[in-house]
């Protein structure tokens, strides 16, 4: 077999020896336009899991790597002027001149023709061949050639980045995190050799312009990054750079990755942003299986080919959807300085679903022991419960765990009604319960389990007048069965739902206040006012029209007693409205973003309710309820423990 | 879970006699249910009509649409439709509805490909009004899984291995919740077959797919060719917590259903 070979990076390198490798009949080209020498970056960081997939590959190039190796496995993260160590953390790094130097005494013994210094400018020349590989980085000029088949996606992310080196070596992976008079300063540091780190530094483009940066030189850039680090380097320390300027992280997806005898590999095909592991581990293991992919159907490329996108896309896009959720991390980092240090660090562990509370556990027991005696309160315990079954305060009542259920007798710490119509033009369906047939109870709590209830009241508006919920959603009663609907304005929910009139918010208020003392003189302690997923508050939400909502809020407040909590339920939409809502004594925001339009999207991945009440938390400094695909207690650990919500409504499965 | 079968209605080769004689058998057979696919620019059977005779000569499986492509019928003809082979199999249609993934099909029908989200939300909404209404399913992705939450009994997964149809099956309930349904949506799967003559399933399916562009050969390679491909695949799709999988044939041949009865049962 023929194989042209574009581009001489770890991708091209790696394969053009596995195909050697297997059958060294095969006549293997890369073509690479700098020199053998020349490279960019500084160290490759090689995080989590192992390599054993290298050494069954290529024992050779394997055992030359990993003699290379630093491999450290605790993480440091510098945050306020504090140190915080997490311990059982796999990684390893090589410089990348060195690993390109491996590769290419390896491919050329296994008789690889490896051509430098020649610049591919068209891929004609190149084609007659049983296989041309697009190995050419991250500005692939293969794909953009054939980018009517490969369907490029090309995005950036919005902070800015530089890859920059140090003279010394790191003692572990390290985060700093470094506030400066600009803006916040972030490096990810690692070592890679015994003098010699990597300090890949991010800022936002505003911290970038505030310093200056946009006008300044690479020396003056240098210059100006090294003074915001020197207490971390330490005295006397430099750091280095390699012609890396501040550029956004290159977004790269491609709905496919061959056509025809022409097949893009590594970052030509896809990017994974840098936080999350190194583009370099992606690229290798693309290789590793596209090599197998050839060998195993000899004389059928298009069944090869097939098969190695059947295999890494779906692993390349986990990867991909990860790193954007830890690049968005790393962009809003800023919501979280209110952290104590180890939750902060806590937060950063778990900034992707990839780790929870148990992974974590198990990478390093003292640290997690040591952070849920924190979460309990400190005092000098050396026991505490996880996270989940912490008790939590609202005003005067405390709740016995972070778990709420919408059933009693199940062991939740709170549990949460649903919508209790004020009235009953108010209500959902015919079986919406009023707040007139509420039961009493002289203690607040639900029968059997004793857990504390709060009564969610709410008023449907437009999506009022439906059949029950056994049938479905938003179906409208026959007309003769329905009563008359009110919303903000006179427009129907959806399409096939009725047309509403206005609503007059002057009796709305009092219908709230009188259902609020009601549900007090019961015996109930928690109370939630429903302003979500469209009913009738929030369609004046949805109109950006506040007053009436906050004067609802605020009439509810005063009957309301002092002494005990006061929820909404509402979206993350308006953070400013979240604020108005905390300042008219709301207590605790329930998260709820779906419905509120009849045709409002929501992704369903797992745990996606935590990012909406982290941000509502976070920004809005508000204890909140998280929602959505929730589905375990080790979640609940998670999301509690990274103070993403207070309490995590939970489906379990 | 229970294991349906598909009807070959759009594989090549299909015909009336091959069609009742694969009813008949599969129901022997202990199959389930029996799914058709809908395709309006393809050389295949109408999927009412081709469940229509194999009502007539079965009396306990299931009869599944896996999906009909809603937007293309007036709701009042579907509604008819449906009706009407409910009535002739005493109940056994279910009726799983999609937007369907072919514009030409739309041009062919000439409906406006462009509002069909809607248009099928639209439909959705009067057929489970309708007190004869049968058990409604809905397939696809993103606003689909409101949908089937919003309208229907359940969610029908487009196939692919069983972490997919978890992923998915993961969505459909999270929406369910989220919908504030009471109980848990049904959850439907497929897969396609090929046992014996592997090539000529991986033809039709390159074929069928053609309009996918590569993803043809991706679904031509996840085939189940073997007896044990199959148990694999239905033993995952078990463990995902699957209620019923039909799976499909991509070879017009009665010793197909045979091959697949003895896997499944093995
Ligand atoms: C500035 C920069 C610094 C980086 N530093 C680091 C780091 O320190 N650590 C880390 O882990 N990751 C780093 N990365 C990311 C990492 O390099 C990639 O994820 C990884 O190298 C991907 O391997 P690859 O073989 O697919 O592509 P590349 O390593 O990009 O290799 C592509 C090769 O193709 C060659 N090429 C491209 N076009 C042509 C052409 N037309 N003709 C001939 N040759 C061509 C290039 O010169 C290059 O050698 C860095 C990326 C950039 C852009």
């Amino acid at each position: 077999m023929k194989v042209n070979i574009l581009g001489a990076g770890p991708a091209g390198l790696y394969l053009a020896i596995l195909l050697k490798q297997s059958d060294r009949r095969h006549q293997v080209q890369v073509v690479e336009r700098n020199a053998p020498d020349a490279t960019f970056g500084f160290g490759v960081v090689f995080s989590e899991g192992s390599l054993d997939e290298l050494e069954r590959a290529d024992y050779e190039s394997y055992i030359a790597i990993t003699e290379s190796f630093a491999s450290w496995n605790p993480l440091d993260v510098r945050y306020r002027g504090t140190l915080t160590r997490i311990r059982g953390n796999v990684f390893s790094g090589i410089a990348r001149e060195e690993l390109l130097r491996l590769l290419q005494d390896r491919a050329d013994r296994l008789g690889v023709e490896l051509v430098f210094e020649r610049e591919v400018r068209s891929l004609d020349p190149y084609l007659d061949a049983d296989l041309v590989v697009g190995a050419d980085g991250a500005n692939s000029l293969t794909r953009r050639t054939y980018a009517d088949r490969f369907r490029p996606e090309l995005g950036q992310h919005p902070a800015k980045y530089a890859w920059f080196g140090a003279d010394f070596a790191f003692p572990v992976f390290t985060y700093i995190f470094k506030e400066t008079r600009w803006g916040l300063f972030q490096a990810h540091c690692y070592p890679y050799a015994v003098d010699r780190s990597t300090m890949v530094v991010l800022i936002s483009e505003a911290t970038w312009r505030n310093a200056g940066l946009d006008e300044m030189s690479e020396q003056e850039s240098l210059e100006l990054t090294q003074a915001v680090f020197q207490d971390d380097l330490g005295e006397g320390r430099r750091m280095l750079g390699n012609r890396s300027l501040w550029i956004n992280f290159p977004w790269i997806s491609c709905a496919s990755w061959h056509s025809g005898p022409v097949v893009i590999m590594g970052d030509a095909a896809h990017t994974a942003h840098f936080s999350i592991g190194s583009g370099t581990k992606l690229a290798l293991e693309d290789a590793i299986a596209l090599a197998r992919a050839l060998a195993r159907w000899k004389d059928d490329r298009e069944a090869a080919l097939t098969e190695f996108e059947m295999e890494r896309q779906p692993v390349v896009e986990r990867l991909q959807e990860a790193s954007r959720v830890s690049a968005d991390y790393f962009a809003s980092v800023q919501r979280y300085f209110r952290f104590q240090p180890p939750q902060f660090a806590y937060q950063l562990m778990t900034r992707t679903p990839r780790i929870t509370h148990n992974n974590l556990t198990a990478r390093d027991p003292q640290f997690v022991r040591e952070f849920e005696t924190w979460f309990a309160g400190g005092d000098g315990r050396l026991v505490a419960p996880p996270p989940a079954f912490t008790p939590l305060q609202l005003r005067e009542v405390v709740l016995a765990n972070r778990i709420v259920l919408t059933r009693t007798g199940q062991g939740a710490g709170l549990v949460v009604t649903s919508l209790v119509g004020v009235t009953p033009e108010g209500r959902i369906d015919p079986e919406t319960v009023l707040v007139s047939d509420l039961a009493p109870s002289p203690t607040g709590r639900g029968r059997g389990g004793g857990e504390e209830v709060m009564i969610s009241l709410g008023h449907a508006g437009a999506r009022g007048a439906m059949r029950p919920r056994s049938l479905g959603l938003d179906l409208p009663l026959p007309e003769a069965e329905r009563w008359p609907l009110v919303s903000a304005s006179a427009r129907a929910y959806a399409p096939w739902t009725p047309v509403p009139s206005e609503a007059d918010p002057a009796p709305l208020i009092d219908q709230f206040v009188a259902a609020a003392r009601r549900v007090r003189e019961l015996g109930y302690r928690l109370l939630e006012l429903d302003f979500s997923r469209g009913y009738l508050i929030d369609s004046f939400l949805l109109e950006d029209r506040l007053d009436f909502p906050l004067q609802l809020l605020e009439a509810v407040r005063d009957v309301w007693p002092a002494d005990l909590p006061l929820g909404v339920a509402c979206s993350s939409d308006s953070l400013e409205a979240v604020r108005a809502f905390k300042a008219a004594g709301v207590d605790l925001v329930r998260v709820l973003n779906g419905q509120r339009t009849w045709d409002a999207r929501t992704e369903y991945g797992r745990m996606y309710g935590a990012a909406a009440s982290d941000r509502v938390r976070n920004e809005c400094g508000v204890q909140t309820i998280a929602f959505g695909q929730i589905t375990t207690v080790d979640e609940v650990n998670t999301i509690v423990a990274a103070g993403r919500a207070d309490l995590c409504m939970l489906d379990p499965l | 879970m229970k294991v349906g079968v598909g009807l070959p209605t759009s594989t090549p080769g299909h015909d009336r006699e091959l069609l009742l004689r694969w009813a008949r058998r599969a129901e022997e057979l202990g199959f389930s249910s029996l799914g058709v696919v809908d395709r309006v620019v393809y050389d295949c059977w109408e999927p009412i009509s081709a469940l229509t005779l194999a009502a007539e000569v079965t009396e306990q499986a299931r009869l599944a649409t896996m999906i009909l492509i809603g937007p293309l019928r007036t709701t009042a003809e579907l509604a008819s439709q449906a009706a009407e082979l409910q009535e002739l199999s005493a109940g056994r249609l279910v009726l799983g509805l999609g937007i369907g993934a072919r514009h030409d099909d739309y041009q062919a029908k000439g409906v406006d490909p462009s509002r069909r989200g809607r248009a099928l939300s639209e439909q959705l909404a009067e057929l489970r009004m309708d007190p004869a209404s049968p058990p409604l399913l809905v397939g696809g992705g993103g606003p689909a899984f409101l949908r089937a939450a919003r309208f229907a009994d359940g969610y029908v997964h487009g196939g692919g291995p069983p972490r997919a149809f978890a992923g998915a099956a993961a969505r459909a309930r999270a929406a369910w919740r989220e919908a504030e349904r009471p109980g848990s949506p049904q959850l439907w799967g497929q897969g396609y077959f090929a046992l014996g003559d592997a090539q000529r399933g991986a033809d039709y399916l390159r074929d069928y797919y053609a309009f996918t562009g590569g993803f043809a050969e991706r679904i031509a390679a996840a085939n189940l060719t073997s007896p044990r491909a199959v148990k694999d695949f239905v033993r995952g799709y078990e463990e995902e917590g699957c209620d019923e999988l039909v799976l499909f044939p991509t070879v017009s041949h009665p010793a197909q259903l045979e091959r697949l009865a003895e896997a499944v049962a093995a």
